[in-house]
């Protein structure tokens, strides 16, 4: 039974730690300077040296990099890309995690790691992936040809690789979440009367709203920020079809180091977005995926 | 607490199964499955002898063993750094940990292109570090430590998240009573605190190493890519595109596929290991 | 071994958990701390196993005389035994047991052998002698519970200590443990401290009970004693079910309600509030009133499941009362719901609200006087 009071005391206690389980005060000391030195050289220093390069040659070069013709088209095409994929991603999202989160059935572990492939792939392999399906010597590739149909070094392709690159973002973020939230208000609701697409509006959408908001923020990212998978299936044609990341590397390989890093510096600032998204709030997302798969079990998910 | 783990709901009460797991079903061959076989039927198709003579060449040979080589290495550093960092965040109190737990995830956030430019730009013989070393005649950029900086760079989250939650999951019960029972702290640590969280370091490294194996954006800068020397296998997929080497290129990349789903299956196995070890 | 605080203190951030307390624990006893959520039971145990380090200012802990104040845990030699276990997951119930034996320094490390035939010595004790290959996960509670204990006794402890240990399990469980808990402790005899909220617990286990509350010691005493001889409301209140009344006392009597009392003891005082406390046990009935001995009340709820009957009561002026009666007597009366019986208190305890200074009463009976400035006349 926890009195107001018990709750308060307990908070108070485990706030210090007991003596028998505390670090010396050198130890602590030394981990955290390691630590943070650790961080700053490898993650701090790069995203610090991307402005400073950026602005090397002062504030109306960085603009005139970004307002440049090829820089807006690739903005352009960017945008395009991830309008489209993450609202199609997010609605498998959805979908998925409400069949793989909600019911049981066979082979629902297969499913959930056939869904995390694409993460686990590398994006140069992706990109390959659809040049085989769909380049000039692929398999569609005669028929796309016959018909006057670009996918591969055109948009198309763009956006159906980065697609498959940003396909498990959202599933991953609800099917763990709506896992552990159980079907119970859900049931409540069915009892009461209310439709499915009601109990899923009214329901479900307000309690997932967080890690749903979370995934697609990632979703997005990753489709803006894709590279490797890009770089495969565009062509590299100025202009045409490159995307930001893409112009970057142009930029880059042409030596026009400071318009290439004011470019970059606009992803930069969207990673810091999505960081401070995260951090502000990671506390309503119950759980929070970076890094392991999403595999289920009996017991649930770790 | 225990998290309730609801049991899942009988098809009957809760709706949409049919349709949802249908869609799930469609979209996924669609998008994934289709293209993946596409790509399986296509290295299939290449005669063995072909696909050894491609797996051969001196220079897709040194390929994999700079990928292999430096994802590994990466992922060692990755697990040392990374378990100071996630020790420290979880166990410490210090000013701004809030925003160095957020920055912790930055490689994940970043586009590759652009970790790939300022890594370089950082490491190169006239960069901010990179000059440190210049004058011992070490070369970072454009050189295996390079490829090397770049992964830890991108495996570093996959550590440090994989430990966070093992590292709250220890009780300070557990602690005390080793210490109770007579245990000085470098023993406590020893005997109880690391073993229970190697599933999760090791969870983290192959993660780590995993993601190192495939990464292309971030590497290709730093890296030179001099033959022999610093090329990667992404890479040499790449080149044998350019080349219209398709059957070269889908051998790598068959070979590339088949090491991610064995990790892929080695870190399921590593997850149900640690949540059986971790489960009271 | 004998444990002697004084004056201890503990303070957490802007709560202070233990206000000055001094306590004794004779060797070989086995001593309960009882006392409610936040009444610093836990804090004091915890103190003296050296998990917590008491305020700068407070007084000795001794153990055997001696100060073992800037001792660490690791030498004090205590025993600990947590609410919930702590026990190491990745180690089977064998190396659990061992690890104290195993981490003492390599000069006073025993033998495998000996640490072999230890463990298996204490695996017989608590009676899970063919599971010492099991892993904690795969044990019940009970189970698990024991383990933690003989985990702490295999380092031969000079004192035991045990926080809630039974708290997290189920009621029968926690039953059969007490029991076993007792015959153990009679059979090694070592010093030990328990912690609990549960005072079925506390009195059926304990040879001593120390009753906190708020951080300070309210009375120490058998079970015996705490029970039908405490010395504040609290301790009263806290220890069975009890009805209160608001009533008076001086001048030969005690009142509550109509019913007056005489009572010899306040002939030479003048009337003062008091609070009247009588256990539903102390409680006569008849169907018949006895003028100004008893008082009416109505019937309202009726419990024969037990060795006695439950009645729930209300009085006159809405208060609620609890009656426990024989069984005889309840079918002698013809009870029923709804009716009125009269209720008349054979025994009773009284303590006196005063806001001057007391003086010293003399009588038969125990009088103690309190800080609080409430006496206590039986």
């Amino acid at each position: 039974m926890k009195t107001k009071l018990s709750f308060q005391i307990s908070k108070a206690i485990t706030a210090t730690r007991s003596k028998a389980s505390e670090d010396p005060l050198w130890v602590r000391f030394l981990l955290i300077t390691i630590a943070l030195g650790f961080l700053a050289a490898f993650l701090i220093l790069p995203l610090t040296i991307v402005f400073k390069e950026a602005f090397q040659n002062g504030v109306r070069a960085y603009l005139n990099a970004i307002r440049d013709p090829a820089a807006l088209s690739a903005i352009r095409l960017t945008l395009l890309t991830a309008a489209i994929a993450v609202p199609l991603n997010l609605i498998f999202g959805v979908a998925a995690a409400w069949a793989i989160g909600y019911f049981k059935f066979s082979g629902r572990n297969l499913l959930t790691t056939l869904i995390d492939l694409p993460f686990t792939i590398s994006p140069i392999v992706s990109g390959l992936i659809f040049v085989l399906l769909f380049g000039r010597r692929g398999w569609l590739g005669p028929f796309l040809d016959d018909h006057g149909i670009k996918i591969i070094f055109a948009v198309p392709g763009i956006v159906i690789a980065t697609l498959f690159v940003t396909f498990p973002f959202v599933a991953r973020e609800l099917i763990p979440l709506m896992q552990t939230k159980g079907t119970e208000e859900e049931e409540a609701a069915r009892v009461l009367g209310a439709g499915g697409w009601r109990t899923f509006w009214k329901i479900t959408l307000p309690n997932i709203k967080w890690g749903l908001l979370y995934g697609v923020t990632l979703c997005s990212a990753r489709a803006i920020g894709e590279f490797g998978a890009v770089s495969v299936v565009s062509g590299h044609i100025r202009g045409a079809t490159n995307t930001v990341p893409l112009h970057v590397e142009i930029l880059y390989n042409e030596y026009n180091l400071s318009a290439a890093f004011a470019v970059a510096s606009l992803l930069a600032l969207l990673a810091i977005v999505t960081l401070i998204f995260k951090s502000l709030f990671g506390r309503k997302i119950s759980i929070v995926r970076t890094t392991s798969s999403i595999a289920v079990d009996e017991k649930g998910i770790l | 607490m225990a998290v309730r783990r609801k049991l899942l709901a009988q098809r009957r009460v809760l709706p949409g199964f049919g349709l949802t797991l249908g869609f799930t079903l469609a979209y996924l061959s669609l998008v994934v499955l289709i293209p993946l076989a596409g790509l399986a039927l296509r290295a299939a198709s290449i005669s063995s002898e072909k696909f050894w003579s491609i797996l051969k060449d001196p220079r897709v040979i040194a390929s994999f063993k700079v990928t292999f080589g430096a994802s590994f290495v990466a992922a060692l550093i990755n697990c040392i750094f990374g378990f100071i960092v996630a020790w420290v965040l979880v166990r410490y109190k210090f000013p701004g940990k809030k925003i160095v737990d957020a920055i912790v995830d930055l490689p994940f956030a970043m586009p590759t292109a652009v970790s790939g430019i300022a890594l370089t730009a950082l490491y190169a013989s006239t960069g901010w570090i990179g000059k440190f070393f210049a004058p011992m005649g070490i070369k970072i950029a454009y050189a295996w430590p390079g490829v090397m900086v770049a992964l830890t760079f991108i495996g570093l989250p996959f550590v440090v998240r994989s430990l966070q939650p093992a590292l709250e999951e220890i009780e300070v019960e557990v602690e005390e009573s080793a210490a109770s029972l007579g245990a000085g702290r470098m023993q406590t640590f020893r005997k109880i605190i690391f073993p229970s969280l190697l599933p999760s370091l090791l969870t983290g490294f192959t993660l780590a190493f995993a993601r190192a194996l495939g990464e292309y954006g971030s590497v290709v800068f730093i890296a030179g890519n001099l033959p022999m020397k610093t090329e990667i296998v992404p890479l040499m997929i790449i080149i044998k595109l350019e080349q219209y080497d398709y059957a070269g290129a889908t051998a790598l990349a068959a070979v590339m596929l088949v090491v991610s789903f064995v990790l892929l299956l080695t870190i399921n196995l590593l997850q149900a290991w640690s949540r059986k070890r971790l489960s009271p | 071994m004998r444990i002697e605080l004084q004056n201890i203190s503990k303070t957490f951030g802007k709560f202070q958990a233990l206000k000055d307390v001094t306590l004794t624990v004779p060797s070989g006893e086995l001593v309960a701390l009882l006392g409610p959520s936040g009444s610093g039971k836990t804090t004091l145990l915890r103190i003296i196993a050296g998990l917590e380090l008491p305020d700068n200012g407070s007084g000795p802990m001794m153990f055997d005389g001696e100060n073992i104040n800037r001792c660490p845990i690791s030498e004090r030699g205590v025993g600990f035994v947590f609410q919930h276990y702590a026990l190491f997951h990745h180690m089977n119930v064998f190396e659990n047991i061992a690890f104290g034996l195993k981490v003492r320094p390599k000069k006073l490390r025993p033998s495998k052998k000996f640490i072999e035939s230890k463990v298996n010595e204490l695996l017989k004790l608590i009676h899970l002698g063919g599971l010492s290959n099991r892993y904690p996960h795969q044990l019940s509670g009970g189970q698990r519970q024991r383990v933690a204990l003989a985990r702490a006794l295999a380092v031969e402890p000079q004192v035991l200590l045990l926080d809630e240990p039974f708290g997290a399990l189920d009621a029968k469980v926690r039953f059969e443990l007490r029991r076993w808990l007792r015959r153990l402790h009679d059979e090694i005899g070592v010093t030990s401290v328990f912690v609990t909220h549960d005072q079925d617990e506390a009195l059926d286990l304990a040879d001593r009970v120390s009753v906190l509350n708020q951080g300070k010691i309210e009375q120490v005493g058998t079970p015996y004693e705490i029970f039908h001889q405490p010395k504040t409301e609290f301790v009263l209140n806290f220890l069975g079910n009890v009805n209160f009344f608001h009533g008076s006392a001086g001048d030969g009597k005690v009142v509550l309600g109509k019913i007056n009392i005489i009572a010899p003891q306040f002939n030479h005082m003048p009337v003062r509030s008091a609070h009247v406390f009588v256990r539903p046990h102390q409680f006569d009935l008849d169907t018949a009133a006895k003028s100004g001995k008893s008082m009416p009340a109505k019937v309202t709820r009726i419990h024969t499941a037990g060795s006695f009957v439950r009645l729930e009561l209300v009085t006159e002026e809405n208060e609620a009362i609890q009656a426990d009666i024989m069984p005889e007597k309840f079918a002698d009366l013809a009870i029923e719901l709804g009716i009125t019986v009269h209720v008349h208190p054979k025994e009773y305890m009284v303590f006196l609200q005063s806001e001057t200074k007391l003086q010293d009463i003399e009588s038969d009976s125990k009088v103690v006087l309190k800080k609080k400035r409430s006496l206590k006349i039986r």
